[in-house]
């Protein structure tokens, strides 16, 4: 191995103090693979987060020094009707679209499980959606939810129903809001996929010689061997859902039309930051919509322990 | 009660037919050994029975009930797969009690049979831990527990114990079979052991690409094969098979012109008829100069202790094998006159077909 390592010595050395040095090797090898990935890290991630940070207790209005103002960020976001009124709004939208796009990904998956023809035709329909820009699959929402000629009202209007008005309705707007970010549900449903694919074929014929029913075998079995995944994308999900933006930028603009539904927590940020220029208020909602989050992960990960089940997990 | 019938059952992977078209009756509390060699479709057929596959030709019935419309939880079957197919996310105790809990039984009922499975197979100490934390042997118990809480009429066991080392093996299979006797259920058995075959089996079926080659005891199937096949497939070190003609009086004429009497009288057919005559291991012996009918050269010698297997190659390229006693004084390269004793031998024709 070592050029620096004289073969008598080699040969002297004690086998753990060798395979210690070794280990250190790889440690190092290992850094080094990881380094351009570290750095892209700190130059986009690491560095904004901090200046985030910072800004969020100044006053900084792109052009000019930022002038330090300590928490009055802080109290002017705690004053402001607007950023409750989204933080409400997001909350909902949150608690709402989460869980049924879990639900759905999950269904979808197990269908995807037992297609055994054209399988990876499938999985690449479903995965396509997320490949187009958010814009563009809000504005193609927008065209087939049109009140007056979208499809989709035509056709609840030809079955006889008497369709939302999607889009100018407060009550339905939030929900049209919903529907749209379920649309691509792709990776989610990857992810599942994978967790179902990895069941050993073994166990899941034992469980149907245990019981002859197909939902105690989801709920007993499948679940509990997919949690893992699950909690992947619950977190993945709560995340999004919590900076979801581009869709509610499309249907009800800088505003939330109609009156504040649509009004997302990011629309508000990016209102502050964009129309009125005013960064420090920007950054000190960043701040707290990061905290947040982070709070809200870090207690999904605490009750982790108790529903996940991780392979090679002896207890 | 428990019997399990298989009337003309075929099963096909796309074109390929892999299970010919079966006829067998395995009777209530019998123990029946599937051997074959491997991807003869001895997995295929239990999980038929099992109903993991369908059925594409014939019936399967188990107790007397045609079963290819019922799920395989409805059969009265249980299942101990090779790789234990423990749930690895339930303890030992969880693992057993699932199948008792969906069917709807009370939580007392559920622990006494759980409790007292775990007394029988010697897990009581297991219950608590997942899969994960337990040996292969123990993993082995608890899938076997997992069979029987359910008392089913009907065993499945796919080469349950091929992942063991060799002494757990020896112990599961006496386990085994001691649960055999207690539980007096059916039970079919797929092994590629002999040894497990032989000492556990009831009767055995050999099966050959998709085939039932023969059906009979353990003593039926080494002592009287019905064929070629299952004379070279069953006995280990194999039956040696030499080519013979029937000579003029109905003798035995050896490749190297030795002639011999049959011990039951005379060999059918024409004078000059080709046959195989297959002779176990034992029937052969290390003689004397000039009191052999064959000689060849000692190619291997294993000494296992107690006997002695030596493998010996004749002038006329053929390899024999022979079983003698561990103090035998062969060594490797030796020339040694070998006698054949015909007591037990049997011949084929060149079909395969036994015809004495
Ligand atoms: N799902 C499947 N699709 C296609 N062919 C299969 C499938 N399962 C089994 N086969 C084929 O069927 C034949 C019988 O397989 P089977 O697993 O029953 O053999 P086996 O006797 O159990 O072999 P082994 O002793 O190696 O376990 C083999 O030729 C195998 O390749
Ligand atoms: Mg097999």
């Amino acid at each position: 191995m070592g050029k620096s390592t004289p073969s008598g010595q080699a040969g002297a050395e004690t086998l753990p103090r060798r395979r210690r040095r070794a280990g250190r090797n790889e440690a190092r090898a290992g850094v080094l693979f990881a380094l351009p990935w570290m750095i892209g890290l700190a130059i986009f991630t690491a560095i904004p987060l901090v200046l985030t940070f910072y800004i969020a207790q100044a006053r900084f209005q792109i052009t000019g020094a930022p002038k330090w103002v300590g928490l009055q960020n802080y109290s002017a976001i705690w004053a402001d009707p607007a950023v409750w009124t989204s933080a409400q709004n997001t909350l909902m939208f949150a608690m709402i679209s989460v869980p049924i796009k879990l639900v759905l990904a999950l269904c979808l998956a197990l269908l995807l499980n037992r297609v055994t023809m054209l399988s990876g035709f499938y999985r690449t329909v479903f995965y396509l959606p997320f490949l187009m820009p958010a814009v563009a699959g809000s504005i193609v929402f927008i065209l087939l939810l049109n009140p007056v000629a979208g499809p989709v009202n035509m056709m609840l209007q030809a079955m006889g129903l008497s369709p939302p008005d999607w889009l100018l309705d407060p009550k339905a707007a939030l929900w049209t809001l919903i529907l749209l970010s379920l649309w691509p549900l792709g990776v989610e449903t990857l992810v599942f996929l994978g967790g179902l694919q990895n069941i050993p074929k073994d166990i899941s014929e034992a469980a149907d010689l245990d019981s002859p029913r197909g939902w105690h075998k989801l709920v007993w079995i499948t679940i509990p061997l997919i949690t893992p995944m699950i909690l992947f994308n619950l977190v993945t999900g709560i995340i999004y859902s919590f900076q979801v933006f581009t869709q509610a930028l499309v249907i009800g603009g800088t505003t939330g039309k109609p009156a504040e539904a649509t009004l997302m927590y990011m629309v508000v940020l990016y209102r502050a930051a964009f129309r009125y220029f005013n960064m420090g208020h920007a950054a000190a909602m960043a701040t707290v919509l990061f905290v947040v989050v982070l709070l809200l992960t870090l207690l999904i990960f605490r009750t982790a322990r108790s529903w996940v089940y991780y392979e090679g997990e002896s207890r | 009660m428990g019997a399990v019938q298989l009337l003309g059952v075929q099963k096909f992977f796309g074109t390929m037919e892999v299970i010919k078209g079966i006829d067998l009756r395995v009777d209530d509390g019998e123990l029946v050994v599937f051997v074959g060699p491997s991807g003869c479709g001895k997995s295929t057929l239990l999980r038929m029975i099992a109903g993991l596959e369908d059925v594409d030709g014939g019936e399967v019935l188990i107790s007397g009930v045609e079963v290819s419309g019922l799920a395989p939880a409805k059969r009265g079957v249980a299942m101990v797969f090779q790789n234990y197919a423990l749930y690895p996310h339930m303890s030992a105790y969880d693992n057993l009690a699932y199948g008792l809990r969906r069917s709807g039984m009370a939580r007392a009922d559920v622990d006494s049979r759980v409790r007292e499975t775990a007394a029988l197979l010697q897990i009581t100490d297991l219950l608590p831990r997942r899969p994960k934390a337990m040996s292969g042997g123990q993993r082995q118990r608890v899938a076997i527990g997992r069979a029987i809480v359910r008392k089913p009429e009907v065993f499945l066991f796919d080469e349950p114990l091929s992942n063991l080392d060799a002494a757990l093996r020896v112990e599961m299979r006496s386990q085994i079979a001691r649960l055999h006797q207690e539980l007096k259920a059916t039970m079919i058995f797929v092994t590629h052991d002999q040894v497990e075959a032989m000492t556990l089996a009831d009767r055995i079926v050999v099966l050959n690409s998709g085939r039932v080659e023969q059906v009979g005891t353990p003593r039926e199937v080494y002592h009287n094969p019905a064929n070629l096949f299952v004379a070279s497939f069953i006995g280990s070190p194999a039956m040696n098979l030499l080519p013979i003609t029937r000579g003029e009086d109905g003798s035995i004429l050896l490749e190297s012109g030795e002639q011999m009497i049959w011990p039951g009288g005379k060999i059918d057919g024409p004078p000059g008829r080709a046959l195989t005559l297959g002779l176990r291991p034992d029937r052969l012996s290390l003689v004397g100069s000039d009191q052999g009918q064959i000689s060849g050269t000692v190619h291997l010698a294993e000494h296992l202790g107690d006997e002695t297997i030596l493998h010996v190659q004749t002038a006329a390229g053929r390899a024999l094998t022979l079983k003698c006693d561990g103090d035998a004084p062969a060594r490797l390269g030796d020339l040694v006159q070998i006698g054949l004793d015909l007591t037990g031998a049997c011949l084929f024709d060149p079909d395969g077909r036994r015809v004495q």
